[in-house]
């Protein structure tokens, strides 16, 4: 996977931030369905992550 | 004599100045769990869009700032059965039946390279950078 990410960077912590989309199948999952209606195969995953600078 | 003193004191400063300059030192970084977060958006059967929300568990990060491409890597661990999206028995099927936590209770990202777009001109603007990876359902060691 390749994901666009935008990095914050301060003195003591980043912040990693960004979004991409991944289908089920890719990872085996079934795709959750109720009856005979599927729910989505795509998934968004929007991510916002923070590192504290270690010493 | 003192002369010379003085010229091993200026040559000293100025290899100082160069090493930091094309050595930088690598940094390390530790998530902030609390801080963090990873939201989802998909759609249920119905068409209606479903929010959610995982927990991460630890992650790590390192490099250069002045060389990422060569040096920086990143590996964070999600927890599957953190998945919230506020109706617990919609997240208790999720859990158990599509991502099968107690079988695969982890998500894993693990780089495999990053690539930088041009330096901004200061810390203060943010980078863009592109993160090449490994994502992937961790299977539990316990049978």
């Amino acid at each position: 996977m390749s994901v666009p990410v935008r990095l914050l960077y301060q003195t003591n912590k980043i912040i990693a931030q960004g979004s991409f989309r991944l289908l089920l199948e890719e990872f085996n999952i079934t795709v959750p369905r109720l009856l005979f209606l599927k729910s989505g195969n795509q998934v968004e995953v929007d991510f916002s992550i923070v590192g504290e600078r270690q010493p | 004599m003192r002369c010379w003193s003085y010229f091993f004191l200026f040559v000293s400063f100025v290899l100082s100045l160069l090493s930091r300059s094309a050595f930088s030192e690598v940094q390390r970084f530790r998530l902030d769990p609390k801080e963090s977060q990873i939201a989802t958006k998909t759609k249920d059967p119905f068409g209606n869009l479903v929010n959610g929300m995982f927990r991460l568990r630890q992650g790590e990060a390192w490099g250069d700032v002045d060389r990422l491409a060569e040096t920086a890597s990143v590996s964070l661990v999600i927890d599957a059965s953190s998945y919230n999206s506020n109706i617990g028995l919609r997240d208790q099927d999720v859990q158990e039946y599509y991502l099968e936590v107690k079988q695969y209770p982890v998500i894993r990202l693990d780089s495999t390279g990053i690539q930088k777009s041009e330096r901004p001109h200061s810390l203060k603007e943010p980078w863009q950078i592109t993160l090449k990876g490994r994502l992937e359902l961790l299977e539990s060691k316990e049978k």
